[in-house]
Parts: C-alpha cells; sequence; structure tokens
C-alpha cells in the first residue's frame, strides 16, 4: 500500500542555510500527523515543500507514490490551511469555499452541495453570504478550513491554524478539528510548535528539531520514551538526570549509575544508542516522582531540598534540588500529610519502570 | 484629602466637557470647507471659467469677435470625416497605448510588491520615479534616435543582415506614438497599482495558487478584485494625458500618427477657428469621459463581484 505523502531525504536549503536536513517521513491515508518543533525547526517550510510552494534541494516528495516535487500547487491533490486564513476578502463564505470546486468545473448545483455540505460540517452554513471581515477569528477559522476541505484532497496541510486564536477556543477547536479529520477520514499534516495541542490531536507526531527529525512515534511513544534529550524536554515537563550507563546486557534491565554512586536499574531505552560508558541522561517525568520524609530502605532514592511547595488544585507541584544542585519537579496528587515543606530534605523514587534513559 | 471625586464636580466636568466637544463638532463642520476654498477658487477661475468660455464658444458662431448668434455648425464641422478619422485615431493611439500600459505595468508592479524582495523595492520605484523627471521633448527625442530610419533599431538590423532596407514603419507612425507613450506614461501606471498591490497580503495569492488557479484566474478573480480601485486611478490618470496629448503626435507621429490635440492646437493657433477647436475639444473631453466612465464600471463590478 502506498502512503497518501512520503518524504525521503529531503533537504531544503536558502543560500547558506539549511532550513530542513534530508528528512524521511511517511503519512498513511487517514492519519492525523503533527510536525511539532520550535521556530525555525523546519517544520513550515517541510509543510510548504509538501504544498508545492517551495521545491526540496534534494530528496524525493511522493504525493500518494508518485513523484512530486516539482508539481505546481495548482496541480496538486493537497491543500493548505494558512495560519493567517488567507481568505479572499472580497469574496463571500460560499465563493471562497466554492474557489476550488469552481477550478475543478463542476456543474453547479454539484458545486452547491458540496460547498454547503463542508459548510454545515464546519457549522459556517448560516453564514455563506457574510464577507470575511463580518466573522470572528474562530468562524474566519472555520471557514479556512471548509475551503481546504471541499476540494477532498489527498492531503490537508494545516500550518498552526489556531495560533490567533485565544486558549479557550483553541481547546474546542483542538478537539473538533480531530473530530473533522476522523469524519472525513482525510490524511492531515499538521504544523505547531505547541506540544500540547500535537499530543491531543495526533494519530502520530514528528519532533524536529534545527531541521532534522529528532523522533516520529504516537504521543505516548515520544512522551514516555523520547528518543533524545531534546525530544524529552520539548515534550511535557521532564526531569533529566545525568547518569552513566554501566551495564547494557540483553534480557536484563540496564543499570545506571547517578554522579553520586547511587545505582539503578532502567527498563527503558533505545538499546540501539545506549551503550556502557556513554554519558546518558535518566528521563523522570514529575508525576511519576514519588516523595518520602525517609530514605527508603528498598530502593534506590535520590536525596533532595524541597525549594517550593505550589497547590495546583488536583496536584502539589514539589520544587527540589538535589546537593549537587540539579532541580527536579515533581507532581503528587493532593494528599495529607503533605511530605515536608520548603527547606526540609526529602528522598525522591520512581517507579523503574517508568525510568527511561537517553544519550546525552 | 479625599479620594473619591466630588459627584457634583464631576457633573460640571463632564457639562464642560460636552460644551468644548459641541463646539469643536461645530467647527469641524466647516473647517474641510474653510480649507478647500482657496483651491476650489482656483479650480473656479483658472479652469472651470475657461471650461466655460470654451463652452459658449463652441456654440457660437464667429467666436473671435464674439457677436454672438447661437449655432450648431462648430460641432457639424467637428464630425466631418477629416476630423472623425484623427479623432477614431486618437481614441485608437490611446486605447491600445492604454492596454499596453496596463498590460506592462500590472505585471512589475506584482514583481515590485511581491518578488523582487525588500532589496531592491525601493530602488526599482525610484528609478521608475527619476524615469519620469527626464524633460518629455529630450525624451522624445531620443525615441526618434531608436525609432529613425537611421536609428538604432534600422542600423543593427540592418548590419545583422536581417533586414535589407530601413523599415519605414518605425517612425511618423501610429506605431511610434504609442510606443512612445507608452514609455512615457509607464511610472503613472506602475505606481498606483503597486500601492494598489501592496495592500494584498501575499497568502492570498498562495491561497488561491493551492486552490487550483493557474497565473490567469489568480489574476482574474484575486488580483483584480483586489486591484480595482488601484486599476481606476491608473486610467483616470494616464487615460486623459494620453488622449489629450500632441507632443508625440507633433514629433513622431507625422501623418498617420496625427491625434486631436494636435489638430485643435492648429485650430486655435493656427487657423484661428476657435468655434471648430472648442467643439472638438468637448469631443475629446466626452471620449475621456467615456473611457474613465467605463473603467469605473469595470472596476465597481469587479470588486463587488463575488460570483463566477
Amino acid at each position: 500500500m502506498t502512503h497518501a505523502l512520503e518524504l525521503r531525504q529531503v533537504t531544503k536549503r536558502f543560500g547558506d542555510v539549511t532550513a530542513v536536513d534530508a528528512i524521511d517521513l511517511a503519512v498513511p491515508h487517514g492519519e492525523f500527523f503533527s510536525l511539532l518543533g520550535p521556530s525555525g525547526c523546519g517544520k513550515t517550510t517541510t509543510l510548504r515543500m509538501i504544498a508545492g510552494f517551495e521545491e526540496p534541494t534534494e530528496g524525493e516528495l511522493l504525493l500518494a507514490g508518485e513523484h512530486g516535487n516539482t508539481i505546481p500547487p495548482f496541480r496538486r491533490n493537497t491543500n493548505l490551511v494558512f495560519q493567517s486564513y488567507a481568505l479572499f476578502p472580497h469574496m463571500s463564505v460560499y465563493d471562497n469555499v466554492a474557489f476550488g470546486p469552481r477550478r475543478a468545473r463542476q456543474p453547479r448545483e454539484e458545486e452547491r452541495r458540496k460547498v454547503m455540505s463542508v459548510l454545515r460540517t464546519v457549522r459556517m452554513d448560516a453564514y455563506a453570504d457574510r464577507l470575511p471581515r463580518a466573522l470572528s477569528g474562530g468562524q474566519r477559522q472555520r471557514v479556512a478550513l471548509a475551503r481546504a476541505l471541499v476540494n477532498e484532497p489527498a492531503v490537508l496541510l494545516l500550518d498552526e491554524p489556531l495560533g490567533a486564536l485565544d486558549l479557550k477556543l483553541r481547546k474546542e477547536m483542538q478537539i473538533e478539528l480531530k473530530h473533522i479529520q476522523r469524519e472525513v477520514g482525510i490524511s492531515f499534516v499538521y504544523v505547531t510548535h505547541d506540544q500540547e495541542e500535537a499530543m491531543t490531536m495526533s494519530d502520530r507526531i514528528a519532533v524536529m528539531n534545527e531541521g532534522r527529525i529528532e523522533q516520529v512515534g504516537s504521543p505516548e511513544e515520544v512522551y514516555h520514551r523520547p528518543a533524545t534529550r531534546f525530544v524529552a524536554e520539548f515534550i511535557g515537563a521532564a526531569n533529566l538526570l545525568d547518569v552513566e550507563v554501566i551495564d547494557v546486557e540483553d534480557g536484563t534491565p540496564i543499570r545506571a549509575r547517578f554522579p553520586s554512586g547511587l545505582e539503578t536499574s532502567v527498563a527503558s531505552a533505545n538499546r540501539s544508542d545506549v551503550r556502557a560508558g556513554a554519558p546518558s541522561v535518566l528521563v523522570l517525568r514529575p508525576e511519576h516522582l514519588v516523595l518520602h520524609p525517609r530514605p527508603p530502605a528498598d530502593e534506590p532514592a535520590v536525596e533532595t531540598t524541597i525549594v517550593e511547595t505550589i497547590f495546583q488544585g488536583s496536584v502539589v507541584r514539589f520544587e527540589l534540588t538535589t546537593p549537587d544542585g540539579t532541580r527536579i519537579t515533581a507532581l503528587e496528587t493532593t494528599r495529607r500529610p503533605a511530605p515536608g515543606r520548603p527547606g526540609e530534605t526529602v528522598w525522591v523514587t520512581w517507579a523503574q519502570e517508568r525510568a527511561h534513559v537517553v544519550v546525552d | 484629602m479625599t479620594a473619591a471625586p466630588d459627584p457634583r464636580q464631576e457633573d460640571q466636568q463632564l457639562a464642560l466637557e460636552a460644551t468644548y466637544a459641541g463646539k469643536r463638532r461645530g467647527a469641524s463642520r466647516w473647517a474641510p470647507w474653510v480649507y478647500l476654498s482657496g483651491p476650489v477658487a482656483i479650480l473656479l477661475v483658472f479652469f472651470a471659467g475657461p471650461l466655460g468660455i470654451l463652452a459658449i464658444y463652441s456654440f457660437q458662431e464667429r467666436s473671435r469677435t464674439g457677436d454672438g448668434s447661437w449655432t450648431f455648425d462648430n460641432y457639424v464641422a467637428a464630425l466631418q470625416p477629416r476630423y472623425l478619422e484623427t479623432a477614431a485615431n486618437t481614441v485608437i493611439i490611446a486605447l491600445v497605448a492604454m492596454i499596453l500600459l496596463l498590460a506592462i505595468a500590472y505585471p512589475l508592479a506584482y514583481l515590485i510588491a511581491f518578488r523582487v524582495g525588500a532589496r531592491w523595492e525601493i530602488p526599482l520605484l525610484l528609478a521608475l520615479a527619476l524615469s519620469d523627471e527626464l524633460n518629455p521633448l529630450i525624451r522624445i527625442y531620443a525615441w526618434r534616435t531608436v525609432l529613425g530610419r537611421n536609428g538604432l533599431i534600422n542600423t543593427v538590423l540592418e548590419a545583422l543582415g536581417i533586414i535589407q532596407a530601413p523599415l519605414d514603419w518605425l517612425i511618423f507612425t501610429k506605431f511610434s506614438v504609442i510606443v512612445v507613450l507608452t514609455a512615457s506614461w509607464l511610472p503613472y501606471a506602475v505606481i498606483p497599482l503597486y500601492a494598489a498591490m501592496k495592500t494584498i497580503d501575499g497568502r492570498v495569492l498562495e491561497a488561491a495558487r493551492d486552490l487550483g488557479a493557474g497565473w490567469w484566474v489568480t489574476f482574474r478573480k484575486v488580483v483584480f478584485p483586489l486591484t480595482a480601485a488601484g486599476f481606476l486611478a491608473t486610467i483616470v490618470i494616464v487615460f486623459i494625458p494620453l488622449i489629450s496629448d500632441f507632443a508625440a503626435p507633433a514629433l513622431v507621429g507625422g501623418k498617420s500618427g496625427r491625434m486631436l490635440a494636435s489638430v485643435i492646437e492648429d485650430l486655435f493657433l493656427g487657423r484661428g477657428q476657435w468655434g471648430v477647436g472648442s467643439a472638438l475639444t468637448f469631443v475629446l473631453l466626452a471620449a475621456s469621459g467615456a473611457v474613465v466612465w467605463l473603467s469605473y464600471k469595470i472596476a465597481d463590478m469587479n470588486s463587488l463581484d463575488t460570483s463566477r
């Protein structure tokens, strides 16, 4: 089976600057796929190459299995939802959405049926006669989505489409977008710098940094089993503790040693990367940490001092520091009694099956 | 000291502000007319006045002496075949030049606004503006050295062996008048179109391409409607000078490139037939008015047109 979209060793250079550096991607039909990364990581350039606005300097772009590097945007079976919506300001909502179908020269009734149907999908059918300037940001966003969706592209491309909306509306639109994607069954390639947004909506996420893909995986994979230190830091909150891997025998848990000499077992790692003696980082999520007022006898524990406790409703956040100055954040469900107060010493343990190690 | 303001004092303050605002509103109603009175007076005295006098001349018999018997003879004379032919020539030359100007200026304005980048945008606009600083007569003479019988084009083509004898239609024809007019008025066509294009969000053009529109549909459905105001401004600014030009036809027009303005000039200054000259002036004015009205309709239809 061919993929809806495939990138093979695609590179884009602007003069001396390499914006996208030999990336490989494959998006199956019907998948919600996100390109996630900080600004300047090359995610928008990647999207623009898929849309046809930029041509790859090297590598191959396959659209439904066919070579697509040089197909102009107006002949591609892709459609782009722009960050700023880019609605035609002189056309009504209906005419904006009908722009694509009219290029395909369909009969009027067919065009009308399609346009009204997609406007109903995005709940904008009551606004068909309005001009874009008479709409709110969220409504424009829906029209932009409808205008792209109506063409039934093989791949729908979205460039931070929710970036201009306020938080509450953004959360609602995330759920709605996911819902619409499932309903229409079109592959979505979604560009965002917001890891929470990517986690909420995506089937799979490609985490990008400095023009390269650091990891591709489901939200659970990139969260629980980050491939690199960058991914661990970028996705959610993470405590990164320097360790040295001392044993990577197959079939037994990896053994790692803290600078303090404390040793621990690590269940999870990308075993192909991790080598004994290599400087590595232990990734511990704040919600997996357990605080003890006294050193536990039966498991390795890191001694820390409480810097701050912050009540956040359902959870309490603890800001901790180890004797060598490493900062650790722990989240505990609100409970009594608290394990300690600021200035007091607590011992941190973790569920070993949750510990993950990456090469630094 | 109390921090809370005295409510009565506040009321007084509000009342005072309302009074001032009322006065300002009163003044602002008249201010535009006060500011405009000078220019309006100048227009009335030096533009509308002479035009009125010409209108009277055009309906009088022997206008120079002004003995005042009313007649339509001047208009009948103005519609003689020899004048009509020149009038048709004039309209053809002006229209072709106008279409050429738009055909060159639209892509040029697009390139400057969207393609060349910030580094070249201002220099290119300055170069266009500077090209207009050249004295018009000198520019026309420069064209004569290019288009002339022994001019640049003929010399080069002969030297290359492409032609055996000089091309005789390069100069003193409609062709040469159209070339010179187009080149002369290019800055005036590009700049309003450029200004109109700068208001378009470039991503809207990308959206059109993304939705399946090639360059022509993008132009017809997006660029043109969004620059309708610039289109109209360009025609208003350029067409009237084009249709009433007399320097270019006089210097490179020859017989076939004659235009109405030179005929009018000759009627007034050469033959002293002020009546016929005035009548022709109004024919010319009506023709430019018609074209401007037509382009207003086109612009209006397009900027509001939301259908197929």
